[in-house]
């Protein structure tokens, strides 16, 4: 299992489209892929959903704990942390 | 916590929606839209929705759109609920047709609110309970009535 904690740094936060892009990346790997708030009680939430991700409410700045679990939680990891790096291909 | 009884007012939810493709729900929303709210041009709210369509759908699955979009001639984030009578083709995740609309027009610097929004709507359209009582609804006041109810619930989870 790999956890870790990634950063929303796109002004524009995980709006919806922003979620698409990740559940389609989730989507693509096998492992489990959970998400959630930082330095919170709430439940962890499948990453491969979009109603899911969308509930994280994550405007930028929001720190969220990354779970990979499975065979490919490494590539999952990384790509994951990639895309929120990048912040979703979008300019700010 | 979102005020939703200031984005959607009861002016703004319709029951009983006749349309009978994507396009002529989101003309109908529009308009409706417009008529509640002056400053805002029902033509130029229905391009920059259509726009946003074609950069992805914003189906949800389960019946349920929240088509949306950044929109210059609002000051405060405007909703406007459809329920149509069929089901219309969407392009949804779940390739199943959509007949609950939440369209949506936010100011183009609210991006917090923005997601604050579709977060909580997205806690609603999560639980099937919620969807079968907006289904069940009749008229528009019930309609009005049952999801400010689930969006009241929702922000206190």
């Amino acid at each position: 299992m790999r956890s870790g904690e990634v950063r929303i740094v796109n002004r524009l936060g995980l709006h919806a489209r922003a979620a698409a892009k990740l559940v389609k990346l989730t989507k693509s790997f096998a492992c489990a892929i959970e998400l959630c708030r930082a330095e919170s009680d709430a439940a962890p939430v499948d990453a491969k959903s979009i109603m899911a991700v969308l509930m994280l409410e994550g405007v930028c700045g929001t720190r969220l704990t990354l779970t990979c679990d499975g065979a490919d939680e490494d590539d999952a990891f990384a790509a994951v942390g990639e895309l929120l790096a990048s912040r979703f291909g979008e300019e700010e | 916590m979102i005020d939703f009884h200031e984005i959607l007012p009861l002016a703004c939810v319709r029951a009983g929606s006749s349309a009978r493709s994507m396009k002529m729900a989101l003309e109908e929303a529009t308009e409706c839209l417009a008529a509640r709210h002056r400053h805002i041009d029902a033509r130029l709210l229905l391009e920059g929705l259509l726009n946003r369509e074609r950069l992805g759908s914003t189906g949800l699955g389960d019946g349920v759109a929240i088509p949306h979009c950044r929109f210059g001639g609002c000051s405060k984030p405007v909703a406007c609920l459809l329920r149509t009578r069929t089901a219309l083709e969407f392009d949804a995740p779940d390739d199943a047709g959509v007949d609950v609309f939440f369209v949506l027009a936010v100011p183009p610097g609210e991006h917090n609110a923005h997601v604050e929004i579709l977060g909580a709507l997205a806690r609603v359209f999560d639980n099937p309970a919620n969807l079968v009582a907006l289904r069940a609804a009749a008229g528009d006041q019930a309609l009005f009535d049952a999801l400010h109810r689930q969006l009241d619930a929702a922000q206190q989870e």
